[in-house]
């Protein structure tokens, strides 16, 4: 009987051994506070002041530079605003355009850039053609596709022609522009200044 | 009317489609436009301009409606009114064609003085003359040019003394 009885102590340190390093690491463990989980809310979790971001297309070559006052943003929804924003959209087989706004927010990375505070749109005159502006208080761009469309008033200055109209939709890849209601276009007589070669 | 050329072109709808690259505007949707004296009323025109900088534009209506042209003829009291289903205008040579179930009027002081019906009627707006043939889309019945000149009054004719004074009593002349 003796020697049961001394085995059976011996399990028991051995048993309380083990419990004890168990509850000693697992004490360490949560002793040790690790990273808290990353705030998703929307409070700004980065920014840069006078910067010039060069987005490229997927052969390499620059496509999409932006200038701006301030930039900053929200880790939330991934989304960035940017004060004086200006965008500059070049494609090897299209004309240039420069677009300019008070203010900017960018979202769906970048794919997206929803403008406000007299947005100017420019089109660079390009073969022959004259340059095309477009101003309105507020204009929403997709570069990759290079659209630019609004439901403000917008108002178009085209070589001798000037539009307005509501629900302006413009693709410099086609060059359409398109109005959607009230179009009034005024062109004035005379040759145009632009160089007409066909 | 050739004060009218030097005139800005003004054109109201209710959409515009521009190709920039063709240089065309589609306008839809109660078209109206002014330039000078001239009007046009349509519900579709397509303007285009041509490497000179001359515009061509092709107005046409739909359903039933005719597109409407109107305009003073230089200097004068006398405007002309055109309808058709179709209207081209060639702003090299200044030429409207109306076709097919084409009216041109000539009015003085907003009476008719003559009437021009046919298939297809050219008017020459630097020469202020116009020229109609028939055919099976006419405005007549019997498919031929047809012209309606209205009787003057002796030694009346419109343009000497222009139209009565506005304000003065129109009775001598009958309503329209």
């Amino acid at each position: 009987m003796r020697d049961r009885l001394a085995s059976a102590v011996s399990i028991i340190l051995l048993v309380s051994l083990v419990a004890g390093t168990w509850w000693a690491a697992d004490y360490a463990q949560r002793a040790v506070t690790t990273d808290p989980p990353r705030r998703l809310t929307h409070e700004i979790d980065s920014y840069v002041e006078d910067f010039v971001m060069v987005r490229s297309d997927p052969e390499g070559l620059p496509s999409t530079r932006m200038e701006g006052k301030r930039l900053v943003h929200y880790p939330d929804d991934d989304s960035s605003e940017v004060t004086q924003l200006r965008a500059v959209n070049q494609r090897a087989d299209r004309p240039t355009t420069v677009v300019s706004s008070n203010f900017a927010r960018m979202d769906e990375d970048g794919a997206r850039i929803d403008m406000r505070g007299n947005v100017d749109f420019q089109r660079m005159a390009a073969q022959g053609r004259d340059a095309l502006t477009i101003r309105s208080e507020q204009m929403t761009l997709r570069p990759d596709e290079d659209l630019a469309f609004t439901d403000q008033p917008a108002t178009i200055l085209n070589g001798r022609s000037r539009i307005q109209g509501r629900g302006m939709r413009y693709n410099n890849v086609t060059r359409e522009l398109s109005i959607a209601q009230r179009t009034q276009v005024e062109i004035t007589p005379g040759k145009s200044p632009a160089p007409r070669q066909p | 009317a050739k004060t009218d050329n030097q005139q800005p072109t003004l054109v109201d709808a209710d959409s515009l489609r521009y190709d920039d690259l063709k240089q065309t505007s589609v306008f839809t949707g109660n078209v109206v436009l002014t330039k000078g004296s001239l009007t046009l009323r349509a519900d579709r025109l397509e303007l285009r301009e041509d490497p000179e900088g001359f515009q061509h534009g092709v107005a046409t209506a739909t359903g039933s409606k005719l597109v409407f042209v109107r305009q003073r003829r230089e200097g004068t009291d006398e405007y002309i009114e055109g309808e058709a289903e179709r209207a081209e205008f060639d702003g090299r040579n200044d030429k409207i064609h109306f076709i097919s179930r084409a009216v041109v009027k000539r009015l003085a002081c907003e009476q008719v003085v003559d009437e021009v019906r046919g298939q297809q009627i050219t008017y020459d707006q630097r020469a202020e003359t116009y020229s109609a043939n028939g055919g099976p889309r006419a405005a007549t019945p019997n498919q031929r040019v047809r012209t309606v000149i209205q009787p003057r009054e002796s030694g009346g004719a419109a343009q000497d003394n222009g139209c009565a004074r506005p304000g003065a009593p129109a009775a001598a002349k009958g309503g329209r």
